[in-house]
């Protein structure tokens, strides 16, 4: 029953989109041929994976955050601030040459991490202490980080070799991430399948995904249980973010080799959209996000094939979200028909 | 410049960034009131300004254009108000999803006006007789365009509704405690989806503003946050539509320090610190009224919780 609802939510955002297609002129079995595309071409799904690991890696750090009930929406300034961190390490070891190429990555790697969670459990701590609304903070450091980004692009750390355009010089062969061969995919994919199983088993085998489930369920029985608020909320925010900080160094390093001003579109709110739409499981949520990479793919061949805005691709989300949201009534009660 | 000059040029800039906020803080705090948090006002602020955008071009009227902005504030916020009342899903996340789909509906049917660079002429300003002399507060406060006024005009509508109205008592009652209301004899869900709706054409309409009166062309995006910090703003002003007035004004000053701060050529700080002043400052508002002691004599008691009908 409950999976026949959800078929139905898709089915219904499927239908709301196509009138959509259909007010505006555009031929809705063409338009989702168009959307789905990469899933009939190798080429396409190879860019489709691509994308999906920023995505994968904010919404896997979310869904632990959510099962705690701390609803935030900050994956996208998180992925600037571990934009911003790779920057530096690299721009860092350039001048000082501290680090050998091999050392590098795996360095980088827990550099970004630590970084962004400090910046994760900032939020937390002043929901913990003040009870501020966790959705409104971690929104306005998003604004915060992504601001602060540009400017560095833009002003000190901008290439000086690079003709005036507004991008920092690009990241050395080591601080690259490889690619698969005969792929597009890089190798920090692995990170995202490897954090889907540290969260699945943090969920579902661990003391403390005890404890974070606890707290999500009810604020008041995991304080008579005892359970401290201040600690689960920093530390899941801790992991969430420095997740979605690995996000923008596996943008950076991984596809586009230097920090650009606004070098992420949107990824951040994508990863709550897939989040939510994989019941915040771990396993699903891998899937889920290669799909959702689709969808990003098949927006952008949209745009260049049929002039629609990418754009479209955030409305068909947002009616996909709102639909399986609207299913949930359902599964929760349960309809009598009566004579 | 002399300090009288450059102070006048600051207040007009706060009146025009804090009438913006304030309509759309005036909407989400009628529709938190009846126990509604809707999250959506940046989508709905958003997709009303190219609502407005759209008629005004077509039509040359902006009055049809500030209609056609509440009329799609309110549509969209239907929606949310279907899913949050009448299926009872967590109202947060039907928020996110309003404002994304706000967002992305803009930027789909806006692409073409963004892409041929459509201009509008901005609203004109009307002068208000006698107030319009006074030193820095006159050419600020009462030679701006028809729908400021709406926004000063709406403070004082909005107030006396909540405070002096039947209805407004019954919508108070429902956002603090919806069963007894019921038992009361008061449509909870009547109520709210009034509420829910009347507070998203509100927002709509502070998109109509922003677009008609201060940007000339349409470009994704344009809303830049303002929409989170109304809803912000709300708390701020400890949901009272007169307090909403000062709360919007001084973050609409916070707002113009980037603009001002060039104009006077100050170079010491980098004017990308303004810019994420308004952000950091919803923060720290947050922290200040969000602690016990500010909020939970004020905040609606049941806001966001879903209403269900004992049977």
């Amino acid at each position: 029953m409950s999976f026949a609802i959800s078929l139905a939510s898709i089915f219904s955002a499927f239908i709301i989109s196509g009138i959509i297609f259909v007010f505006s002129n555009v031929d809705p079995i063409l338009a989702y041929y168009n959307l789905f595309k990469s899933f009939t071409n190798t080429a396409l799904l190879s860019e489709a994976v691509v994308r999906s690991i920023p995505i994968m890696l904010v919404a896997l750090g979310l869904a632990l955050a959510y099962k705690a009930n701390f609803i935030s929406v900050g994956g996208e300034g998180q992925i600037y601030v571990g934009g911003i961190v790779i920057t530096f390490l690299v721009l860092w070891n350039a001048e000082n040459r501290l680090l050998p190429g091999q050392l590098f990555m795996p360095f980088a790697i827990i550099i970004v991490f630590l970084f962004s969670s400090v910046w994760g459990i900032i939020p937390a701590f002043l929901k913990a202490k003040f009870e501020t609304n966790e959705v409104l903070t971690t929104l306005m450091m998003n604004y915060i980080a992504q601001i602060i980004s540009n400017y560095l692009v833009i002003g000190p750390w901008k290439d000086p070799k690079g003709y005036g355009f507004p991008h920092s010089p690009a990241f050395p062969e080591y601080a690259r991430f490889p690619l698969i061969p005969g792929t597009t995919i890089n190798l920090s994919i692995f990170i995202g399948i490897l954090a889907s199983i540290v969260i699945y088993i943090i969920l579902a085998r661990t003391k403390f995904g005890f404890e974070v489930k606890v707290v999500g369920d009810s604020y008041s029985a995991a304080k008579y249980a005892g359970i401290s608020y201040t600690k689960v909320v920093c530390l899941v925010m801790a992991i969430s973010a420095g997740l979605s900080g690995l996000a923008g160094m596996s943008l950076l390093s991984g596809v586009i080799g230097r920090l650009r001003p606004d070098f992420s579109p949107g990824y951040g709110y994508t990863g709550i959209i897939v989040a939510w739409l994989c019941n915040l499981n771990p396993f699903i949520i891998v899937v889920g996000s290669i799909f959702f990479g689709g969808l990003l793919v098949g927006g952008e061949v949209l745009q260049s094939s049929m002039g629609l805005s990418v754009g479209i691709t955030d409305v068909f989300q947002a009616l996909l979200l709102i639909t399986t949201l609207s299913g949930e009534f359902f599964k929760r009660y349960r309809l009598v028909w009566r004579r | 410049m002399d300090p009288l000059t450059i102070l006048t040029t600051m207040f007009i800039l706060m009146v025009q960034e804090g009438s913006i906020l304030l309509i759309a803080t005036l909407g989400e705090i009628f529709t938190e009131r009846s126990g509604i948090l809707n999250l959506g006002v940046e989508g709905l602020m958003c997709f009303g300004a190219l609502s407005s955008f759209v008629v005004y071009y077509l039509t040359g009227n902006w009055i049809t254009a500030t209609l056609a902005a509440a009329l799609a504030g309110l549509a969209l916020s239907l929606i949310h108000a279907f899913v949050s009342i009448t299926l009872k899903a967590n109202q947060t996340v039907s928020g996110l999803a309003i404002t994304i789909l706000g967002l992305g509906l803009s930027s789909f049917i806006g692409r073409p006006l963004a892409l041929s660079r459509v201009r509008i002429e901005p609203l004109e300003s009307v002068r208000i007789p006698v107030l319009s002399d006074l030193p820095v507060i006159g050419p600020s406060f009462f030679n701006q365009n028809p729908l400021v006024y709406l926004s000063y005009i709406m403070v004082i509508i909005l107030w006396f509704i909540l405070y002096k109205t039947g209805f407004g008592l019954n919508l108070r009652s429902v956002g603090e405690n919806p069963s007894m209301a019921d038992s009361l004899g008061i449509n909870v869900f009547l109520t709210r989806y009034i509420a829910t709706s009347v507070g998203g054409a509100l927002c709509g309409v502070s998109g109509a503003l922003l677009i008609l009166g201060y940007y000339p062309s349409w470009y994704d995006g344009i809303t830049a946050g303002r929409g989170w910090i109304a809803v912000a703003l709300v708390i701020f002003s400890s949901w009272n539509p007169l307090y909403a007035f000062f709360g919007a004004y001084f973050f609409g000053l916070v707002g113009t320090l980037n603009a001002t701060f060039q104009s006077i050529g100050f170079r010491v700080i980098p004017t990308d610190f303004f810019r994420t002043l308004p952000y950091l400052l919803t923060i720290v508002v947050l922290v200040i009224f969000s602690s016990t002691r500010f909020r939970k004599r004020k905040m609606p008691a049941s806001l966001g919780k879903p209403y269900t009908r004992e049977l």
